[in-house]
Parts: structure tokens; sequence; C-alpha cells
């Protein structure tokens, strides 16, 4: 049997309490990232089509508690407290039919890719209320905390600094414009905010929109508990403006991003926290940057994209120079 | 060749010997240019994207060897007036606090050479 009737013939089983008997058709592998895979596919039970994706950790990849089906109990929770993210059809642990965690989401129609977002026409509703979505959205998530996710096995991050730190040491190719960042940071920490659930990599590209705006934050896959700045300083990183000028996804500013945060009952964040966290996701992202390039040079990838992102490294020295001084 | 006009069959000097001309930044080039001016019109779907990116990689490589010993020599210099000899001690002083009290000769410093890196990666990017 193939990789992919396995799949099916899984599906077909873990649906079936939850849609009744389906047939599993259109299955098609979408991406295989670091830590899961990706299938699109439907459901169909007599007229019914049950347009669905499904997300499965990476062979290899286990946990007492896999990651896919960890992100399904979060996305439930934050469901139930209105935050836009896609309505889970299943999910569960090995063992089991589909071997490995594995979450089951209703597709969503809408568009993710920056560009065409940023600039087409038929997205120019959905832009006006970019920020203002992405403000309510977040909101939403941090009004979130450790007690409405009890049970779930979820990471909580006290000090941000500490495990970025430690992987740009471990990596030992030292910059020396990341270094000036780290010590600023260092001592120009912002009182913290009340600590909650952190998204984790809420921006441009993993947001998906319709014509009337946000329908769905995706991929969770980095939800912890720590400091709700994180997100919102994420949101500003210049490599989320996709050549944009504006810093919240190259359609908005910065005060209006804290405005609607705070009208739709987000803390009231100072402009210099959200820099610190600006900075940080700099430089973060940054890190993530000189890790994907030290595949290519370490040889574990052939990958050209890969090679070219080793010099994406210096645009972020350039945007971690640029708001220090 | 008797009755044929051979004045502007010169060619340009030869600067690359012992090799023959084209050298390698003009093979780049030549390859650069094929893929974004020719071989782009012709893709379809995710290629069209590693296309895009693979000229981009070579554009990055006609710039380091057009730039490179400039930026080189300069970034050198430039470790020279902070008293260090490499980015790894520049980076192991910022982090002892060596620097505190010259943070915006450091700063400054780190800024041009970053300038030089960003003007062989991406020389438009900081235009915004």
């Amino acid at each position: 049997m193939s990789d992919e009737e396995a799949v099916a013939e899984g599906l077909a089983e873990v649906l079936q309490p939850v849609l009744g008997p389906v047939s599993i058709q259109g299955l098609a592998r979408l991406t295989a990232g670091a830590n899961r895979e990706t299938w699109r596919f439907d459901a169909v039970s007599g007229e019914h089509v049950h347009e669905l994706v499904l997300q499965r950790d990476r062979a290899g990849l286990d946990r007492a508690l896999g990651s896919c089906a960890r992100e399904a109990e979060v996305l439930r929770r934050a469901r139930a407290h209105h935050v836009p993210v896609a309505e889970v059809s299943g999910s569960g642990n090995p063992p089991g039919p589909l071997e490995r965690s594995f979450s089951i989401n209703r597709r969503l129609p809408g568009e993710t890719i920056a560009r065409r977002l940023q600039r087409d026409d038929e997205w120019s509703r959905a832009r006006e209320r970019f920020v203002g979505d992405c403000a309510t959205a977040l909101a939403r998530i941090h009004r979130l905390g450790a007690e409405d996710m009890d049970g779930i096995d979820l990471p909580e991050v006290r000090d941000v600094l500490i495990p970025l730190e430690a992987t740009y040491l471990a990596l030992d190719d030292p910059h020396p414009a990341f270094d000036l960042a780290v010590r600023w940071l260092e001592q120009h920490r912002p009182e913290p905010l009340p600590s909650s659930l952190v998204h984790g990599d809420f921006r441009l590209g993993n947001l998906i929109l319709d014509h009337d705006g946000l329908v769905a934050a995706l991929d969770w896959e980095g939800t912890h508990l720590g400091d709700p700045g994180e997100d919102l300083g994420w949101l500003c990183v210049r490599a989320w403006r996709f050549g944009g000028a504006q810093p919240v996804g190259g359609m908005g500013t910065r005060e209006e991003l804290l405005e609607a945060y705070q009208r739709a009952g987000g803390a009231d964040v100072a402009p210099e926290t959200l820099r610190w966290w600006e900075i940080f996701g700099t430089l973060r992202w940054g890190v993530i940057c000189l890790q994907l390039g030290g595949d290519f040079r370490a040889g574990r990838t052939g990958s050209v994209e890969m090679a070219v992102i080793g010099r994406r490294v210096a645009e972020n020295e350039h945007d971690l120079l640029e708001l220090l001084a | 060749m008797i009755g044929m006009d051979a004045s502007e069959w010169r060619l340009p000097e030869r600067r690359n010997q012992p090799y023959d001309e084209p050298d390698a930044l003009a093979l780049v080039g030549a390859v650069r240019a094929y893929l974004r001016d020719e071989l782009l019109d012709r893709v379809e779907g995710p290629d069209r994207w590693l296309v895009r990116v693979a000229a981009n990689a070579l554009a990055i490589a006609e710039r380091e060897v057009r730039l490179g010993a400039g930026h080189r020599a300069a970034h050198g210099e430039r470790l020279a007036e902070l008293g260090v000899s490499s980015d790894r001690e520049l980076a192991e002083a910022i982090r002892s606090g060596a620097f505190d009290d010259r943070w915006d000769e450091v700063l400054g410093s780190v800024r041009a050479s970053v300038a030089d890196s960003m003007a062989v990666a991406n020389p438009d990017y900081g235009v915004s």
C-alpha cells in the first residue's frame, strides 16, 4: 500500500465517527515542512463534500503529546473564545489509523499570499481592515491564559532572550550587529505585560484573508504562554512587510495597531515596549535566516533558496541597526 | 578573406590570461540574463519563483566579484580602528560590555560594514 493509500484509508477511519462513512477524494500532499506534512482532500458522503486539510507530524517526531493534536486542542479552545481560526474536524495521537499526531481542519477560502493582498484591487477592503482585524484577533488570543489552556502541554517562556541567545551562540557564527542587538535588548527590557497565550508566528503569510478581512490565523505550531508583546512586535518585523512601506504587514502604522489593540480589549502597550519586541523579532528572524542558510553551508540541503536565505541575514542586520540608531 | 571588410573584427584586449574570455563574471552574467530574460517567461508555477531566486543568486555573485576586494579591505580597516582583528573578536567585546562607552562609534562602524554587505546581497533594500 502506498503512503497515499494508507493516508486515505486512515482518514476515512478517523472521520467515520464525525461525518459517517465518507470516501476520500482528491488527496494531494501540499508541503513538507520541517516538522509536519500537509495534505488537502475532500471527504465525500453522498451529496455532501467536506473540504478539508490534514496536518500530520513528520515521521520520527515522537512526543508524548504530538504537536498537531496539541495545536488542534489550542484551536478548539481559541475558537470557543472567538479567535479567528480554522474549524477542527478531528485530531488524535498515535496509536491510531494515521499513525502519528494529526489534525483535520476545514479548508478555508481566501488568500494568504502577501503580494496579492498588498496590491490587487480585489483585496482593497481587506487591506483597509487589516490592522484592525489583526489587533482584534491578537487581543482575543491574549485574553486567554494558562487557565484556559489547562491540560495542554504548552511551554511557558519567561525570558525570550535566553533561548534566542542560546541558539545564536550555538551557531558560533558571530555577527556584531546581532551582538549589539542582544546587548541593547538586555539593557532596555520593558515592564513585562501580563502572561497570556501567544500565537508565536502571527504575521502576513500565516493569515488567511477574504474580501471582508481576516478569516483565520494559521500555523500555531509555535504557540506558547508568554509575553503578548512578542506577537505585536513580530507582526511589525520588516520581513513580514514583504516590500510594503508601512510597518504592520506593509499596510498600517504601529500607532494604529496599538490603538486598535487597546480598543479591542488588549493591554495599553507603550510604543517603547513595541519597539523592544520589534527589535527582538528582527533579531529572531535574523537568527532563523542564519540557521536556514547554515543548512546549506553545512551541506544539509542543496536548495538554492536556502543558499540565498543565507545572504538575507544582512537584511536583518541592516534593520536592527536602523532600529537601534 | 579577399574582398571582406575586417575593420570591425578587432576584439577587446584579453585581461584574463592565461584563460580565454569571457571571464568568470561575464559567464555568470550571461547565465543570469538567460534565466531572467528568457527562461522565466517559459516556466510556470513554483518553478517561476525558483528561477527568480536562481537569477538573484547569480546577481549576488556578480556583485561580490566586482565589489568584494574593496569591501574586504574597508572592513579590515574598520575593525583595526576599533582595535579588533575579526568579527568574532568584535562580537565578544560587544557582549562583554567593553564597547558600552563607545556605543555610537561601534554602531557606526558595524553599520558601514553591513551597508557594504547589503550593497552585494540586496542593493535595493535600503530604499524604502
